[in-house]
C-alpha cells in the first residue's frame, strides 16, 4: 500500500524464471508485482502443488524448456532456486565470471551455491532444522506432560524457509538493479536460506554471540508473554512496560489484589511475575476475550487475539484494509487470498499467466 | 566493490526491533543509516538483555548490537519543541525514512510522513506499525509474536489439541523488517525512473498472513489446512528423531520410493527392520511402526553422523541447530557469515551476517552498533551544518540530548 501511486520498481526488466520450488515462485511473483515482465521456464518435478501455482504463477507467462537456453541471453534477471548442481547443468552461470555483463543472475538455495554444504540434498523440514528456529518452537507447557525442552521440535506451517528465500532474492533483485543504474556490469546474488533465517534468529544468538561460550553450550528457551483461557478461547497478553502492566490492572479492575500492585514499580512486577501471574489467568478465566482485546488495547496493553484461518478470513480489519484479492484456482473457481503486502500494484490477473496484460509478455 | 545503495542516506527512527531490522538490512547494503535516539527515552533493544559480561547497562546489550551495527547514532529530544524543524531539516538531506512506531505518534510530533515528504518530494518513507495505519485497529498495540496468533499462524504450528503454538522467535517483526527493507528498494529504483518519492505503508499483521498465503485459500475454499507438527501427506519418514546427546535431534525427510529404498537400506545396514512398504501409502498405514524403527536408529547416533550417511545417499536430513551450532557452524564460517566487529564498552563479537552476498554489488556487516549519541558531531555539524555555536545551545537546552 502507497499514498498515491502503486510502485513499479521492477518495470522495464525481463525476468526468466527457473523455479523447483517457492523460493524462486515467490521472487518472481514479487517482481511481477512490481512490473517486470515475468517468463517461467518448466521444471520437471516441480515441488509446487496446484493451490501453490494458481497463487505464486500469477502475472507471468511460461514458454517450453527447450527455448529456455535462447531467452537466457535476452533477460536482464535470472532467478533460479535449482540445486546448484541443476543450475550448473542447465548452463547457469554459478560465479560472477560466467555471468554476462548486461546481466543479474540470482540464486536462492538452501544453503547458498558456495560451501561445503552446498551440494547438499535439503527439503522444507531439513531447511528450518538449520536455520536456527526449529530448536526454538517447541510445545507449550502443558500440565502432567514433558517439559517443552524434551518435546520435539515443531515445523513451522507453509514452507516458511523458501518463502523467506523468496523475499530475499527479490530484495537482492533490486539490490542488484539499483548497482547497475549507475556502475553497469555482471551482477550475481547467492541468497542462502540458511542465512536468512539465521539472521532473523537474533533474539536467540545474542546470548551466544556476546558471552563466552563453547560449542554445544545449552540454549534457554526465549521467555514470552502469557497464553492464557479467556471464558470463550484463548487470548495473547505480553506486558513489557510500566504502563502495559498498570493498563492490564486497569482493566482487570479492583479486586482485591490487582489494587495493590498497580502501584509496584515494573521491577517489582517483574520480580514477583510467577506469583501475579495465576491470579491474571484467574481473571481471564471468567472474562470474555473480546472484552480483553478490544478493553485492553483501549488501555495500551499489547493483548492479541488469536485467530483460526477462517478467523483470519473474517476479521474485518483487514477487510476494511482491502488486504484481499482474488485468485483463480484450477476448477475455474476464484477464492479469496493475501495481496502481496506494499508491493502489489493491483495490475496482477486472478489467473496464471499473464495474457490478460498485453506489454507483460515475454517473449512476444 | 560497487553498491546500490551507496550515497543513499536513511533516517532510522525505528524503535525495538522490526523498524531496526529493516534499516539494519539497508545499512548491510551499503546505505549511511542515521538512527535517531534520545537519552531521554532510550531505545527498548539497549535495555533489553541479555548483556555483555552479565552487566545491564544500555551500552551492552547484544540484541541491539547486533540489529544495530553499521549504523551512526544522534541524540535528538523529540519533545523538545525546535526539534521538529531539525528532524525537517534532517529530511531533506536524506533519502529514506523508517519508522516502526503505533500510527498516533509521529504525527502527535507534527512529523506525520505527509510534513516530511512535503519537505522533501524525493523521499521514500516506510512506516510499519502492528496493524497499518488504517483500518479500525489501526491504533492497536503489538510486539512480533502477538502478530503470530493474529494472523493465525500460531493456530496451524503444532498439534491437533495444542493451543497455539509460537514460532521460536517474534517472527513478524523480522518479516515485517524484511517485506520493509524490500519496499524501500522497490520504491528507490522506481524514483530512478519517476523522480518521485512515495510512503509505503506496511502492516506487519499482513506480513505474516502473507506468509500462509495457499492455506487461507484453501480454507477460503474449504480444503481442509492440518497443524503441520512435523508431518507432510507427501513423504515419509519425515520428521524430527531424537538423537544420542543432551536434547539432540535431527530432521529427516524421504521423498519418493527410491528415496525410501535407499533410506530402508541404510537402516537394514544397522539390523533395524522396518516394514517394506515400497508404496507412500504403505508408508503413511504403517507411519507409526516406522517412526519407532527410525527414531530407534537415530537415537543411537549423533546428529551430525545420521546427516552424513543419509547425505551420503542423497537422502535430506540435517542436525536441529541450536543457536550456538550456527555460531560455530564450519559451512557459515566458510561463507564469511559470522564477521568480527569491534563494538566500545563491548569489545570483539561475531554478529550474523547480511541476508545476501552480492557479486559485484557488495553487502556486509559495516561496523559494530553505536554509542548513544556516538555520531552526534557528525550529523548536526557536517550533515545538519550546525555552527559550534548553534550545537552547543541545542546541547544546553537539552534538545541534543
Amino acid at each position: 500500500v502507497t499514498d498515491d501511486r502503486p510502485l513499479r520498481g521492477a518495470s522495464g526488466i525481463r525476468v526468466l524464471e527457473f523455479s523447483h520450488g517457492l523460493a524462486a515462485a515467490y521472487a518472481g511473483l514479487i517482481l511481477a508485482s512490481q512490473g517486470a515482465r515475468v517468463c517461467r521456464v518448466p521444471i520437471e518435478g516441480r515441488n509446487v502443488d496446484q493451490l501453490q501455482a494458481a497463487y505464486y504463477d500469477r502475472g507471468k507467462v511460461s514458454t517450453s524448456p527447450g527455448s529456455a537456453a535462447t531467452l537466457i541471453a535476452s533477460a536482464d534477471v535470472i532467478l533460479s532456486d535449482l540445486h546448484p548442481a541443476d543450475a550448473r547443468a542447465r548452463s547457469l552461470p554459478t560465479s560472477i565470471e560466467q555471468v554476462p555483463a548486461t546481466q543479474t543472475v540470482v540464486h536462492i538455495t538452501p544453503f547458498g551455491i558456495t560451501g561445503p554444504r552446498a551440494d547438499y540434498v535439503m527439503e522444507d523440514i531439513t531447511e528450518w532444522a538449520a536455520g536456527g528456529l526449529a530448536y526454538a518452537t517447541r510445545r507449550l507447557d502443558r500440565a502432567g506432560e514433558p517439559e517443552a525442552s524434551e518435546s520435539s521440535p515443531l515445523l513451522a506451517h507453509g514452507r516458511q524457509p523458501e518463502l523467506l528465500g523468496g523475499m530475499a532474492g527479490a530484495l537482492g533483485t533490486f539490490f542488484a538493479l539499483l548497482t547497475r543504474e549507475h556502475d553497469p556490469g555482471p551482477r550475481m546474488i547467492d541468497a542462502s536460506r540458511q542465512e536468512v533465517q539465521a539472521a532473523m534468529a537474533q533474539a536467540i544468538l545474542v546470548p551466544f554471540i556476546w558471552n563466552s561460550i563453547v560449542p554445544g553450550s545449552p540454549q534457554a528457551r526465549t521467555t514470552q508473554g502469557m497464553l492464557l483461557e479467556a471464558a470463550d478461547g484463548h487470548i495473547y497478553i505480553r506486558a513489557v512496560e510500566l504502563h502495559h502492566w498498570r493498563g492490564l490492572f486497569e482493566l482487570i479492575g479492583d479486586n482485591g489484589w490487582s489494587a495493590d500492585v498497580a502501584s509496584w514499580s515494573l521491577e517489582m512486577i517483574n520480580a514477583n511475575k510467577e506469583a501475579i501471574a495465576p491470579l491474571i489467568a484467574l481473571w481471564a478465566a471468567q472474562t470474555p476475550r473480546d472484552y480483553i482485546y478490544h478493553e485492553g488495547q483501549k488501555r495500551g496493553l499489547p493483548v492479541a487475539m488469536p485467530r483460526t484461518l477462517d478467523d483470519v478470513l473474517a476479521w474485518t480489519h483487514l477487510y476494511e484494509r482491502g488486504f484481499w484479492t482474488h485468485v483463480a484456482v484450477h476448477d475455474g473457481s476464484t477464492v479469496r487470498a493475501p495481496a502481496l503486502p506494499v508491493l502489489d500494484a493491483g495490475e496482477l490477473p486472478p489467473e496464471r499467466g499473464a495474457a490478460s496484460h498485453p506489454g507483460r509478455a515475454w517473449p512476444e | 566493490m560497487s553498491s546500490g545503495l551507496s550515497g543513499i542516506r536513511v533516517l532510522d527512527l525505528g524503535w525495538a526491533w522490526a523498524g531496526p531490522f529493516a534499516a539494519m538490512i539497508l545499512a548491510d547494503l551499503g546505505a549511511d543509516v542515521l538512527k535517531l535516539e534520545s537519552a531521554t527515552r532510550i531505545d527498548r533493544l539497549r535495555l533489553s538483555g541479555p548483556f555483555s559480561d552479565n552487566v545491564m547497562h544500555h551500552e551492552r546489550s547484544g540484541f541491539f548490537g547486533i540489529c544495530n551495527r553499521g549504523k551512526k547514532s544522534f541524540t535528538l529530544n523529540l519533545k523538545h519543541p525546535r526539534a521538529r524543524s531539525l528532524v525537517l531539516d534532517l529530511v531533506a538531506r536524506c533519502d529514506v525514512v523508517v519508522e516502526n512506531f503505533a500510527p498516533r505518534v509521529l504525527p502527535s510530533l507534527g512529523i506525520d510522513a505527509s510534513a516530511l515528504r512535503e519537505r522533501n518530494p524525493r523521499l521514500v518513507v516506510l512506516r510499519m506499525s502492528g496493524y497499518g495505519a488504517t483500518g479500525p485497529e489501526r491504533d492497536y498495540v503489538s510486539y512480533g509474536d502477538h502478530l503470530l496468533y493474529a494472523a493465525g499462524a500460531a493456530s496451524v504450528t503444532g498439534a491437533d489439541g495444542d493451543p497455539p503454538t509460537q514460532l521460536g522467535i517474534s517472527y513478524g517483526d523480522p518479516v515485517g523488517g524484511l517485506y520493509g527493507a524490500l519496499a524501500v528498494l522497490a520504491a528507490l529504483r522506481d524514483r530512478e525512473r519517476s523522480g518521485r518519492g512515495t510512503t509505503i505503508e506496511l502492516s506487519q499483521v499482513e506480513g505474516v498472513a502473507s506468509l500462509l498465503a495457499t492455506s487461507l485459500m484453501a480454507t477460503d475454499a474449504q480444503l481442509p489446512v492440518m497443524r503441520t507438527v512435523d508431518k507432510s501427506p507427501d513423504m515419509h519418514p519425515h520428521g524430527f528423531y531424537r538423537c544420542a546427546g543432551q536434547d539432540a535431534w535431527v530432521a529427516i525427510a524421504v521423498r519418493g520410493d527410491d528415496g525410501w529404498r535407499r533410506f530402508r537400506d541404510l537402516l537394514l545396514t544397522d539390523k533395524f527392520v522396518v516394514p517394506e512398504s515400497p508404496l507412500l501409502a504403505d508408508r503413511l498405514a504403517a507411519a507409526a511402526e516406522i517412526d519407532r524403527v527410525v527414531a530407534a536408529w537415530s537415537a543411537q547416533q549423533s546428529p551430525w553422523t545420521v546427516t552424513e550417511r543419509c547425505q551420503r545417499d542423497k537422502i535430506a536430513a540435517f542436525p536441529v541447530l541450536t543457536a550456538p551450532d550456527l555460531v560455530f557452524d564450519d559451512h557459515l564460517a566458510a561463507r564469511g557469515f559470522f564477521p568480527i566487529v569491534h563494538r566500545a564498552v563491548v569489545g570483539p563479537a561475531p554478529v550474523s551476517g547480511p541476508l545476501i552476498k552480492g557479486y559485484g554489488c557488495a553487502a556486509s556487516v559495516k561496523g559494530p552498533a553505536p554509542l548513544l549519541g556516538e555520531h552526534n558531531d557528525y550529523v548536526f555539524k557536517q550533515v545538519l551544518e550546525l555552527t559550534d555555536e548553534a550545537y552547543g545551545q541545542g546541547l544546553a537546552e537539552g534538545l541534543i540530548a
